[in-house]
């Protein structure tokens, strides 16, 4: 009772002193000053980064979630930049300079989701984070040093210098974990506030925590299980519990965007699924693209992905597994060109000519463009020599 | 009290000991300086930070903003009578694409040369060379502007607080470690027909040639310059 006392409460201030905009420091000989002057030079290099989706379409999904959450006023402080990288990722630097990664538009189910993120984000740059953390940083440092003055006069072993050291960053990660904690408060608030369905921000990190769960690698699958005092950012699980805390303090709007996101990802749905198994995490591939084919992306391109990650993880029986996943595919609505090809290169291994042929040549009359055109063009004039012979 | 008295001094005159030094390369390709060609002069790339009494450095705007200023101005007054002439452009404005990825690829080639070829871990294949280049491409940072040549130019360096100098003092008093801040300018000058750097140079600011002010900042250009080969 006292905890959701205390939710109610911490929600009920945050509406009241709804977030602001932050602006540009006027005097230019502060510390935030300084902190802008970096940013804006990293923006510089990053503004003109190969990595970021310059899509006007896309660009505008993500910004109208976003302005639909902070209000117009202190969207216009926000430059986003989507950043092609197949990470559940997003950060805030504090001259507004906001960046989304790919794989968090891939993992988000719907417009909800995503608005939860970027209203941490938001959080982050409308309270100053990056100034408040980097002042006690400072002071932090400062108290460090007094300290292992003082253990030196007094004569203390120089052990007691380290110990001051290790204390003093263990204080500053806690510091951290609070701010992120107050981000996702935020991000609630804000989130909520828009009329969207307020469980969904919980959702974000059981949807993060099933991920990791399937991964391949056992680091993967135990992170975030147990608390660790140098972490920057809390449990995913104590998160769940904050914002389910928060949900339940809210009549909840009924509103997820579900429709409006997945239109918004679908045309980038072949190119962010090929990046994500660049990490070679097959097990959380499978289980991530089964997922997409839940939430209603179509279900031909998360077939024929899934079939790819079990024909990269070569355990026994994936290759059966991925056939099956092509042929699959082949009777679904949204399967790209490229499961002609995969099947063909399949048919021309078991030596079924007439099959690779064919395969071969849908895949070119359906991607007359694809790079390897010429390469796929010598298969099948080498297989119609051989079926003619 | 003597032996604190005698750390003091020492510490004192560590401060006031730093002088300006330079440290001129030249490539080691071929390379026939073109005198009456213009060269194109980057604004330089600048940060300026105080070193606080903990150790940490923080960015101050101000002082790279008027560092930067005053760079430029020396570097425009220092080379107005060359042969040749010159043409100031702003680092950050808006030109193609293709020049914004040449600016940034210098800037990385320009961090390489310094770590690698200043500050002493030498690759085993550039000991007897000296030739960095940033490829023919270059080129297309002349635009239609007909340069030749292209001067980048980028500054760090920090400045101790007060809080520092009385803890460096205490610090030598007690045996412990000392810092000191410093500013270094680096240049490099390309030739945009080969994208070779033919002529580079790492000047260490003495105490007198403080960039923040334009008659220190001229100071510190005029030791980068010299040698400069056009």
């Amino acid at each position: 009772m006292i905890k959701y006392l205390v939710s109610t409460l911490i929600a009920l201030t945050l509406f009241t002193t709804s977030a602001y905009a932050q602006s540009r420091p006027e005097d230019q000989s502060t510390d935030e000053a300084g902190l802008w002057y970096k940013m804006d030079k990293y923006e510089q290099a990053l503004k003109n980064s190969g990595a970021v989706i310059d899509d006007p379409e896309l660009n505008a999904y993500v910004r109208r979630v976003t302005c639909d959450i902070t209000g117009q006023e202190a969207c216009d402080k926000l430059r986003i930049y989507i950043i092609q990288e197949p990470i559940f990722n997003a950060s805030m630097a504090p001259n507004g300079m906001m960046t989304v990664y790919s794989g968090l538009l891939l993992r988000s189910e719907n417009e909800a989701q995503m608005a939860c993120v970027l209203g941490h984000e938001y959080g982050h740059f409308a309270e100053k984070h990056s100034l408040e953390g980097w002042r006690r940083a400072k002071s932090t440092s400062q108290w460090m040093i007094g300290l292992q003055f003082a253990a030196a006069f007094a004569g203390l072993p120089p052990e007691m210098g380290q110990v001051i050291n290790q204390v003093g960053s263990l204080l500053f990660y806690r510091y951290n974990r609070g701010q992120e904690t107050e981000a996702d408060t935020i991000g609630f608030n804000l989130t909520a506030k828009a009329d969207y369905h307020a469980d969904e921000c919980a959702n974000v990190w059981k949807n993060l925590i099933s991920e990791n769960e399937n991964s391949s690698f056992k680091s993967k699958r135990r992170r975030g299980k147990w608390f660790n005092p140098y972490s920057t950012h809390p449990l995913p699980k104590d998160r769940i519990n904050e914002l389910e805390a928060l949900a339940a303090s809210y009549s909840s709007g009924q509103k997820t965007g579900r429709d409006n996101h997945i239109a918004a990802i679908t045309p980038y749905l072949e190119n962010w699924m090929k990046a994500e198994l660049l990490a070679r995490d097959f097990d959380s591939n499978i289980y991530l693209f089964e997922q997409l084919k839940a939430r209603g992306f179509p279900p031909g391109m998360a077939d024929y992905y899934v079939g790819e990650a079990y024909r990269l993880r070569k355990e026994e029986g994936d290759r059966a597994r991925a056939v099956a996943m092509w042929e699959k595919a082949m009777t679904q609505e949204g399967v790209p060109a490229s499961v002609h090809r995969a099947l063909a290169e399949h048919y021309r291994k078991k030596d079924r000519k007439a099959d690779a042929l064919a395969s071969y040549q849908t895949y070119l009359a359906q991607s007359p463009q694809a790079e390897d055109r010429e390469l796929i063009l010598a298969y099948i004039n080498r297989l119609n020599k051989q079926l003619a012979n | 009290m003597r032996q604190y008295l005698f750390f003091f001094v020492i510490a004192a005159a560590l401060l006031l000991s730093a002088c300006g030094t330079t440290q001129t390369k030249v490539t080691t390709n071929e390379f026939v300086a073109k005198p009456d060609a213009i060269t194109l002069i980057y604004t330089p790339n600048v940060e300026l930070s105080v070193l606080m009494a903990t150790g940490l450095t923080e960015t101050r705007a101000d002082w790279s903003t008027s560092g930067q200023e005053n760079i430029t101005n020396s570097l425009k007054t220092a080379l107005a009578n060359r042969s040749g002439g010159i043409i100031v452009r702003d680092r950050n404005e808006t030109q193609t694409a293709r020049q914004v990825q040449l600016v940034k690829l210098t800037d990385a080639v320009l961090q390489t040369s310094l770590q690698y070829d200043y500050y002493g871990r030498g690759l085993p294949t550039q000991k007897d060379q000296y030739s960095r280049s940033i490829g023919p491409g270059a080129i297309n940072l002349a635009g239609d502007s007909g340069a030749k040549y292209s001067l980048m130019v980028l500054a760090r360096g920090s400045y101790q607080s007060g809080g520092k100098v009385a803890m460096n003092i205490a610090m030598a008093a007690l045996g412990g470690p000392v810092q000191f801040g410093g500013q270094n300018l680096y240049a490099a000058l390309i030739d945009l027909e080969t994208g070779d750097i033919v002529w580079s140079n790492l000047a260490t600011a003495a105490p007198d040639a403080d960039m923040r002010d334009p008659g220190g900042a001229d100071k510190l250009v005029q030791s980068l310059l010299k040698d400069f080969p056009l």
